[in-house]
C-alpha cells in the first residue's frame, strides 16, 4: 500500500512537471556600475534548460562565466507535492567605458520551446574609486619594461588536436616563466563555443616542476585543465585565457637562481609588476563520427572502456508487486550528456521514468564515472514478462570503432493467470492515467441559441403565472362543480323523502281504484308507485330501471339480499297478476298488501341505515 | 423542453443585438475548426461581452482555451456551462479531462450514498429545467386530484388518490431541486483560481504565514471577502485568504 502511495506521489510529479507551464525567465544585473568595476549578471530560470546561449556583451569584457548553479526544492504540502526548480547562469563582467548598454535577452529551450529572458539596461558611470590594476607600484611599472614573453608565457595544450566529435579533449594551461610570480588570478575564460566543457582544476597550489625548451630552463606550473566535448565537427577555434600576475622582476641585479621559490616573497631589490598574459590560441580539428558500420542503437556517447550492468532486485514476484531493474553505464567520456536506454518493456509491465544516480568524477585525466538508471516496474497481470537486452553502443575514438553491449535478458515470474487483471489498489492514480492520454471532445459547431445573462425560467413572471394558472383554474373547477353537485344532491335529497309520501299516495289512489274494481288503473298505479319509489330512493332516473339496475342498486346500499328478492318479487308478481286468470278482486288486494309491505320496510330498512 | 425554454427567452431578447453574434459565434466556431484558438477565443469573448451567454458557448469557449493551453480559464467555462447544462455529457467529459492536467487534486469529502443519490439528481437538470418540469407535474396533479374529488367510482378515486399523492411529491422535490440550482447559479460562492500559483494566507494580509498552495484552475469555495482580500474554502476542508484578484467567479 505503501509503495503504492509512493508511486502516485512520483506520478503527481510527473503530471506537475507536465503542466508547469508558468515558465520564468530573468536576467538581473546591477543598473549603475562605474568602469572598471566588476559585477555579476545572471540569468535565471525556473525550469530544466536544455540549450542555453548567452547574448553578446558588448562593450563589456567577460572575466568569467558562464558558471551554472541549479536547486531543486520540494514541498509536501497536504499531501501534494510541488517542486520547483531554480537553475541559473553567472557571468562576472567588467565595464570597461562609459556608456548606457543594454544586453540582449538570453535564449534557452525549455519543454521543446524556446524561451527568452528580459533584457538589462546598464549605466556605466565614470570610475569612482581608481581600478584595482592602478595601484601606485603599477604605476611605476608602468614605465618600466614587462616581463618579456621569452620569459614568461601561459600555454594552451591540448590532448589531441584532431578529436573525433564528442570525444573528450584535454586543454591545460600551464604558465611558463623564468622570473619570480608571487600571485596570478585568471582574468578571462574563454566561453569554449562550440563546446561542452568541463572543470578539471582541483583546488589548491598548483604544483611546478622544470622543463627545459630551446635549452632555457623554465618553471611551469598548471593553472587549469578542462575537459571539451565538441559538438560539431569541423575547425573549432578554442579562445584564450588572460592570467593577470604579479611579476617580481630582479631589476638591476642579476637574474634570480633558479632554485628560488616559485610563489615565494620577492627577495629585496626586486621590482614588482602586475601584468596580464594571453595564452596561445588553439585550433582543433574536429572529425565527424564514422557513419560507417554506424550501429542503429547509437545514440552519441564517445569515449573510452564502457561497460554496461544489469540487475534486477526480483525475478519472482504477486500482481502489483514492484520489481528494480538498475542498469548502470560506466566508462570514461562525457557521462553527463548519457540519456536513459531505450527499454522496450513488455506493455502489461507498468514501468515509471528511471531515477538517475550519478557517480562522475572529474579527475585529472578527465571525466570517468558511473551513472545508474533505476526502473521502478510493477506488473499488473500475472505470468512471465521478458525484459529484453539492452544494447548500449559507443564510439571508441582511440580504436576508430563502434562498440556495443549488451545488459542480459530477464524473466519477471509473476503468480497468477496471465488473462486476469489484477486489481489495483489505489484507483485514483489509475485514473489519472487513462485520462491523460485523451484529449477534450470537440465544439458544439452546430448553431448556438443565445440568450440574455442571468435569465432564468425558474422564478421568473412566466414561471410565476405558470405556477398559479392551474391552481387559479382548479380553484374555479371546484367552486363550480361543487355548486353543480349540491344542487343536484339537493333535488335528489327531496326526492328521497318525498319517496314514501309519493308512494303512499300513489298506493292509496291505486286503493280507490280497487274499491271501485277498475283493474287496468289499479295495476297502472301499483307499478308508478313501486318504479316511482325505486327512483327517487335510489336515484335513478325511470327510464334507465329494470330489474337488474335495481338488484345493484339495493346492493350498493346494502339492502339484506331476501328484501331486494321480496321487492322484485312483488314487481314480478304485479306484472304476472295484470294478465293472469282467475279471481281478480283477491289478488288485487293481495298484491296491494305485498307493495304496501314491501315498501314499508324497504323504507324502514334504509331509515335505520341512515341512521 | 429547454428548447421551449430557450425559445421563449429569444422571443424576448431578440430585439437587444447590435452586433450579429450568431455571425460572431458562426466564425469563432470556423477559427476553432482551422485551429486558430486564439482568434476564436477572441470572438466567443465578444459574444459573452454583448451579455448573451448559452451552455454551448461556454463550452466552445473551454474548448479554445483549452487548445491553447489555458486549462485555469478552460476549466472556469466548463463550470459556467455546467451551471446553466447540468446534465451535458461533452461538458461532463471535458471538465474531467482539463481537471486532470491540473496540478493540485484537492481531495472531495466522501459523499454518503445517499447524498450521491440526491446531488446526481438535482444535477439532472439546471434551474429553468427544473422549474419546467415543476410546472408541468404540478398541472397533472391538479388535474389528477380533481379527478379524485368528483369522481363517483370507488376504483378510479382510489387511483387518483395515489396517483396524486405520488405526483405531490414529484411536484414538491421539483420545487426543491429548482431552488436548489437556483442558489447555486445566484449564490456566486464558487471560483476558480487564475493565478498559476496562489499561497493562502492564515488572515488578509500579506504578512501573514502561508497555510498551503493552491494552483491555477483549482474550484474553492468563497466563504468571505474583505476588501481585496477573500477567505477561500477548499473541499477537501482548507481554509485560507488569498487576494481577490487571483480567483474569477464562476
Amino acid at each position: 500500500m505503501q509503495r503504492i502511495f509512493l508511486i502516485s506521489a512520483i506520478m503527481w510529479l510527473s503530471t506537475a512537471w507536465a503542466t508547469a507551464d508558468d515558465i520564468e525567465f530573468t536576467a538581473s544585473a546591477p543598473a549603475n556600475v562605474s568602469v572598471g568595476e566588476r559585477f555579476r549578471i545572471t540569468f535565471q530560470v525556473n525550469a530544466q534548460p536544455t540549450d542555453f546561449s548567452a547574448p553578446d556583451f558588448d562593450g563589456l569584457r567577460v572575466l568569467s562565466g558562464p558558471s551554472q548553479s541549479s536547486s531543486t526544492s520540494m514541498q509536501v504540502i497536504n499531501g501534494q507535492m510541488t517542486q520547483t526548480v531554480s537553475v541559473s547562469y553567472t557571468y562576472i563582467l567588467e565595464a570597461t567605458r562609459e556608456g548606457r548598454f543594454t544586453i540582449q535577452p538570453a535564449t534557452a529551450r525549455i519543454d521543446g520551446t524556446l524561451q527568452r529572458s528580459n533584457d538589462v539596461t546598464i549605466n556605466v558611470g565614470a570610475a569612482t574609486t581608481p581600478p584595482p590594476s592602478a595601484s601606485p607600484d603599477q604605476s611605476a611599472a608602468q614605465q618600466d619594461p614587462q616581463a618579456s614573453a621569452q620569459d614568461l608565457f601561459v600555454r594552451a595544450t591540448a590532448s589531441t588536436l584532431s578529436p573525433f566529435q564528442g570525444e573528450q579533449v584535454i586543454i591545460t594551461y600551464e604558465i611558463l616563466t623564468r622570473v619570480g610570480i608571487s600571485q596570478y588570478s585568471i582574468d578571462k575564460l574563454p566561453s569554449y563555443r562550440g563546446f561542452w566543457s568541463e572543470n578539471l582544476t582541483q583546488p589548491g597550489q598548483p604544483q611546478t616542476r622544470t622543463q627545459v625548451i630551446n635549452g632555457e630552463t623554465y618553471r611551469v606550473a598548471e593553472i587549469r585543465r578542462v575537459a571539451l566535448f565538441a559538438q560539431r565537427s569541423g575547425e573549432i577555434t578554442v579562445e584564450p585565457i588572460e592570467v593577470n600576475m604579479v611579476v617580481n622582476l630582479p631589476g638591476d641585479r642579476r637574474r634570480q637562481s633558479l632554485f628560488d621559490e616559485f610563489f615565494g616573497d620577492s627577495p629585496f631589490g626586486q621590482r614588482t609588476i602586475r601584468q596580464t598574459v594571453k595564452s596561445n590560441i588553439l585550433t582543433l580539428n574536429v572529425k565527424p563520427l564514422p557513419v560507417q558500420n554506424r550501429p542503429v542503437a547509437f545514440t552519441g556517447m564517445v569515449g573510452t572502456g564502457f561497460d554496461v550492468t544489469a540487475n534486477i532486485s526480483a525475478t519472482e514476484l504477486n500482481p502489483n508487486d514492484a520489481a528494480n531493474l538498475r542498469v548502470t553505464i560506466s566508462g570514461n567520456g562525457n557521462l553527463r550528456m548519457l540519456e536513459k536506454p531505450d527499454f522496450n518493456f513488455p506493455t502489461n509491465l507498468e514501468v515509471f521514468d528511471p531515477n538517475i544516480s550519478d557517480n562522475i568524477r572529474n579527475t585529472v585525466s578527465g571525466i570517468a564515472g558511473s551513472r545508474s538508471f533505476d526502473y521502478l516496474m510493477i506488473p499488473r497481470t500475472g505470468g512471465e514478462f521478458v525484459i529484453p537486452p539492452f544494447n548500449f553502443v559507443y564510439f571508441d575514438p582511440a580504436r576508430n570503432q563502434y562498440i556495443s553491449r549488451n545488459t542480459p535478458e530477464f524473466v519477471l515470474k509473476v503468480e497468477g493467470d496471465p488473462s486476469q487483471p489484477g486489481t489495483v489498489p489505489g484507483s485514483i492514480s489509475q485514473e489519472n492515467i487513462r485520462l491523460l492520454g485523451t484529449d477534450i471532445r470537440y465544439i458544439h459547431s452546430g448553431p448556438i441559441t443565445l440568450f440574455n445573462k442571468g435569465t432564468v425560467f425558474y422564478g421568473s413572471r412566466l414561471f410565476q403565472i405558470l405556477v398559479l394558472a392551474p391552481f387559479t383554474l382548479f380553484l374555479f373547477f371546484v367552486i363550480y362543480w361543487r355548486n353543480h353537485i349540491k344542487l343536484q344532491s339537493n333535488q335528489q335529497l327531496l326526492r328521497n323523502k318525498k319517496a314514501e309520501k309519493l308512494a303512499r299516495k300513489r298506493l292509496k289512489k291505486a286503493k280507490t281504484f280497487l274499491d271501485k274494481k277498475q283493474e287496468n288503473e289499479f295495476y297502472d298505479e301499483i307499478f308508478r308507485a313501486l318504479w316511482g319509489y325505486l327512483s327517487d330512493k335510489l336515484s335513478i332516473p325511470v327510464s334507465i330501471l329494470n330489474k337488474e339496475t335495481v338488484a345493484g342498486a339495493f346492493k350498493s346500499q346494502k339492502v339484506p339480499q331476501e328484501l331486494s328478492e321480496s321487492f322484485i318479487n312483488t314487481l314480478k308478481d304485479t306484472e304476472f297478476a295484470r294478465f293472469a286468470p282467475g279471481e281478480k278482486e283477491d289478488r288485487m288486494a293481495e298484491i296491494y298488501n305485498k307493495a304496501l309491505q314491501t315498501i314499508v320496510t324497504i323504507e324502514k330498512d334504509l331509515r335505520s341505515k341512515k341512521k | 423542453m429547454r428548447r421551449l425554454v430557450i425559445l421563449i427567452f429569444i422571443l424576448g431578447s431578440f430585439s437587444v443585438f447590435s452586433q450579429n453574434p450568431d455571425d460572431l459565434t458562426k466564425e469563432a466556431n470556423e477559427a476553432y475548426s482551422r485551429s486558430e484558438y486564439s482568434h476564436a477565443i477572441e470572438l466567443y469573448e465578444q459574444v459573452l461581452a454583448l451579455d448573451l451567454e448559452a451552455p454551448e458557448l461556454y463550452y466552445n469557449l473551454g474548448n479554445a482555451y483549452f487548445k491553447n493551453n489555458l486549462i485555469g480559464r478552460a476549466v472556469l467555462n466548463y463550470e459556467r456551462a455546467i451551471r446553466l447544462d447540468p446534465s451535458n455529457e461533452n461538458i461532463i467529459h471535458n471538465l474531467n479531462v482539463a481537471r486532470s492536467r491540473l496540478i493540485d487534486k484537492v481531495e472531495q469529502r466522501p459523499l454518503l450514498f445517499y447524498e450521491t443519490w440526491w446531488r446526481n439528481t438535482y444535477m439532472l437538470q439546471s434551474a429553468s429545467g427544473w422549474g419546467i418540469t415543476a410546472v408541468i407535474i404540478l398541472f397533472f396533479f391538479l388535474s389528477v386530484t380533481s379527478v379524485y374529488l368528483f369522481s363517483r367510482t370507488r376504483g378510479v378515486k382510489m387511483t387518483a388518490f395515489y396517483t396524486g399523492i405520488f405526483l405531490l411529491l414529484l411536484t414538491g422535490l421539483s420545487f426543491i431541486f429548482a431552488q436548489k440550482q437556483y442558489n447555486r447559479l445566484s449564490a456566486e460562492n464558487e471560483a476558480i483560481i487564475m493565478s498559476p500559483r496562489v499561497s493562502a494566507k492564515s488572515s488578509p494580509s500579506q504578512q501573514s504565514p502561508d497555510l498551503f498552495l493552491v494552483h491555477e484552475g483549482t474550484r474553492v469555495y468563497i466563504r468571505n471577502s474583505i476588501g481585496e482580500w477573500v477567505e477561500i474554502g477548499l473541499t477537501d476542508g482548507n481554509v485560507g485568504w488569498i487576494k481577490k484578484e487571483t480567483l474569477e467567479v464562476i
